[in-house]
């Protein structure tokens, strides 16, 4: 859930890989693949990263930021941080519109990064900054923050401040966080995390659009393709899961996300692929003429079970530390048994 | 008897391959050219040996000896096969902080570890794995190559990352990034094109050809840089040994299945698969991206030695010179096993080696005065260019160093170069051949 919830997205490759998987689906696309014709198979890898591509390219997102938090890395000071952000704040309720907030990242070197958090006390009416350690490329701690700097800092809020982000964002390697104080009408502001390279392509309907008429220029199953790679578009970003885990965060009040690596950690990515390669390689297989395939089974125990089960195993050490809590059902059944 | 004289073979085609690593301009083609005619010269001195036995210890072990100590010459001359274009920039970071060695030993432990893994697998499963994989991906290698081409069009062109990742908000950047990778693509394209269809000079494959153009590509910008003044001078270089960390682990994993995938399918380097791979586990640190080229680089090979042998690669079967001591239909079954106990003992000798051969690059980069080391490396990549197609193979260079140029000025992302290889497979594998040879002019 911490990982949905720091935003474990998959890349463009793993978009890219869905489309094809989803195009690899639909039987006439890999007959005609086979035949010669790549174009069903490609339009799927393309309506893929159909989103990411429009809105980086067309320059859509949105762009202007209104207040850059920046760190000087030869002397990081966490009262910068603390009142770079309070200033956005007071300036979004002063004015009454809307500030683009960037907390940006801080290299230290080319390979490594001076890491730092933000928290957003709502009900003390203050935002903390604290400064962590300097960090390399995977995220490990190289070095504590240089002697003599401000390790803590705060700065207050005007009242009224709510939250529609997590409560806590750590910045370390990457693009940084991006956020958007509103103004609301009774005096206060809400504060929420906005991606920075995601516009107005990444709401359903314009890459949608997009990609359907797309498909539909080509012939109806090209359509419904792209229609379908749209959707899943979505649920592989780990755009809904995360928007469902921020919720929970957030009415809990003790959310945080994470950016210390620009696009989250690796094994989504490399769960996407293998489960991609392994529903694709079934596809193909049926399609000779042996028909040599997997069974629906066989071929989701392999796309999701394995790797699953490689995960728990690679983790057991370190959850082995956590206490294990059973869900309230089956204590309730057990103490109805016992 | 058998065993005695592969075991033999093996050891001296280590031997030789550890060697023919060092040198700038050697590609792995020419390893296995060389390496083909020595077993046909040899065939007859064991009497009673199998010729197919001693073909495939001698590649196999040859080739993964050459795959650990071919990072010398790319992480500390600057001077890339074509497996080796993406670990130059990495292989320089480390260089500048004194840590060449270690950039070259990473690589070197990544191909290792692969040489492990990949000669594991082929001795447990390889005999049953190969030919259900080649059957399944083989009418389907057309449009897989052409969805590696087009992704890489789409994310080159179209989503440029600008300033190293750090989330650029300018617009002009990010217009001049997408037009210098969309102009970098095309005219590598065309490059590769003329390369493949209609080239200037003969080469032991059509990927070996290409070298001249990843010298300039990939290696000819850092040099001018360099001489420019953009690169601070190098500092003495610290030995090292083989890292053996979780990091270089992780890097030799993704490179294993990248090399793996890049080897299936027609067309695509070792380089290349080492770069999806790398992009898709995200990788950032240096060695891991060293040791996911090195791993990628030992899997394409050994696969491609492998799979070459037991004929299922087309790509490499049109252009090498690899035709005789063909292993008879019947020992397919055994041959994954041969190669991958050969390669193992391969890369182990040249594990070996590595250090004093390191020892003997920093010993020369350290005898030279600054200005001199930038001049040896380009004598080097003109060495490497020349050695494969003479003067042409320079000339070929140099066109491709102005290519290689734009993505460094304009900040777009380097992999448009891989155009080079990327769009003459497609077009080869759509039967466009012909067409394209008569469209450049040059060939029959």
């Amino acid at each position: 859930m911490d990982a949905l919830r720091g935003g474990a997205r998959v890349n463009n490759l793993s978009h890219f890989a869905v489309g094809v998987t989803v195009a690899s689906c639909f039987p006439g696309a890999v007959r005609a693949a086979v035949a010669g014709n790549p174009a069903y198979m490609l339009l799927g890898g393309v309506c893929g990263v159909l989103p990411n591509i429009l809105d980086r390219s067309s320059l859509s997102a949105p762009r202007e930021i209104d207040v850059s938090v920046v760190l000087d890395p030869s002397r990081p000071d966490a009262a910068t941080l603390a009142d770079g952000f309070a200033f956005a704040v007071w300036r979004a309720v002063a004015a009454g519109t809307p500030v683009r907030v960037a907390l940006c990242s801080v290299p230290a070197n080319r390979q490594t990064w001076q890491r730092y958090t933000i928290r957003l006390d709502v009900r003390g009416c203050a935002v903390r900054a604290h400064l962590g350690p300097v960090v390399d490329a995977a995220g490990a701690a190289v070095r504590s923050p240089l002697h003599g700097t401000r390790g803590k800092a705060g700065a207050s809020l005007p009242r009224g401040v709510r939250l529609g982000c997590a409560a806590t964002t750590t910045v370390g390697v990457g693009a940084g966080a991006h956020f958007l104080v509103a103004p609301e009408e009774d005096g206060g502001a809400r504060i929420r995390a906005v991606h920075p390279h995601r516009g107005c392509f990444h709401r359903w309907l314009p890459a949608g659009a997009v990609a359907v008429m797309l498909g539909f220029g080509v012939d109806l199953m090209a359509g419904a393709i792209a229609g379908l790679v749209t959707l899943t578009h979505a649920l592989a970003d780990g755009y809904v899961p995360a928007w469902v885990a921020r919720r929970i965060a957030v009415r809990e009040g003790a959310g945080s996300q994470r950016t210390d690596a620009p696009a989250g950690p690796a094994w989504p990515v490399v769960l996407c692929l293998w489960a991609c390669g392994v529903v694709t390689w079934a596809n193909l297989a049926r399609a000779l003429p042996g028909g040599a395939g997997m069974t629906l089974m066989q071929t989701l125990a392999l796309a999701v079970g394995v790797p699953l089960g490689a995960i728990r195993l690679a983790r057991y050490p370190w959850e082995r530390r956590v206490r294990l809590r059973l869900p309230r059902t089956v204590r309730a059944l057990r103490r109805w048994r016992d | 008897m058998n065993v005695l004289s592969g075991g033999l073979v093996a050891v001296c085609a280590a031997l030789a391959g550890a060697v023919l690593g060092c040198v700038p301009g050697v590609h792995a083609y020419h390893v296995l050219g060389l390496a083909t005619v020595l077993m046909q010269a040899g065939v007859g001195v064991g009497e009673g040996v199998a010729p197919w036995l001693l073909t495939t210890c001698g590649l196999a072990s040859g080739v993964a000896a050459f795959s650990v100590t071919a990072g010398l010459p790319a992480a500390l001359l600057a001077s890339p096969e074509e497996s080796a274009a993406f670990a130059v920039y990495p292989a320089r970071c480390l260089v500048r902080e004194g840590r060449g060695p270690e950039a070259a030993a990473a690589m070197a432990a990544g191909a290792l570890m692969a040489a492990g893994g990949v000669g594991g697998v082929m001795v447990l499963a390889g005999a049953r794995l190969l030919p259900v994989v080649t059957r399944v991906l083989r009418p389907h290698q057309y449009w897989l190559v052409a969805a590696v081409t087009l992704f890489v069009l789409l994310m080159v062109c179209f989503a440029p990352t600008v300033d190293g990742g750090r989330a650029s908000v300018r617009r002009r950047p990010i217009l001049w990034a997408m037009g210098a990778g969309l102009v970098t693509f095309g005219l590598a394209g065309m490059l590769g094109c003329l390369l493949i269809f209609g080239p200037p000079y003969s080469a032991p494959s059509r990927l070996a050809g290409l070298v001249p153009a990843f010298v300039g590509l990939y290696g000819a910008p850092w040099l001018l840089r360099m001489l420019t003044g953009g690169v601070p001078a190098v500092p003495p270089q610290r030995q090292s040994g083989l890292p053996v960390s979780r990091r270089v682990l992780h890097g030799a994993l993704a490179g294993v299945v990248g090399g793996g995938v890049a080897a299936l399918l027609s067309g695509l380097s070792a380089g290349v698969g080492g770069w999806l791979a790398s992009y898709a586990t995200r990788t950032r640190d240096d060695a891991e991206v060293l040791a996911a080229q090195g791993a990628a680089r030992m899997t394409f090979y050994l696969s491609a030695v492998v799979l070459l042998l037991g004929g299922g690669m087309p790509w490499l079967h049109r252009g090498t010179t690899v035709g005789a001591a063909w292993p008879p239909h019947a020992a397919w079954g055994y041959l994954p096993m041969m190669g991958g106990v050969a390669s193992l003992l391969g890369a182990v000798v040249a594990a070996a080696l590595l250090k004093r051969f390191a020892e003997v690059f920093v010993r020369v980069g350290s005898s030279m005065r600054a200005p001199a080391v930038p001049v040896l490396a380009g004598g080097c990549l003109l060495a490497t260019a020349g050695v494969v197609g003479g003067w042409w193979g320079c000339a070929v260079a140099v066109v491709a160093a102005g290519i290689g140029l734009m993505p460094v000025c304009f900040g777009a992302s380097r992999a448009a170069c891989l155009a080079v290889v990327l769009v003459p497979a497609t077009c080869d594998l759509a039967g466009w051949g012909r067409t394209m040879t008569a469209w450049f002019g040059v060939g029959g």
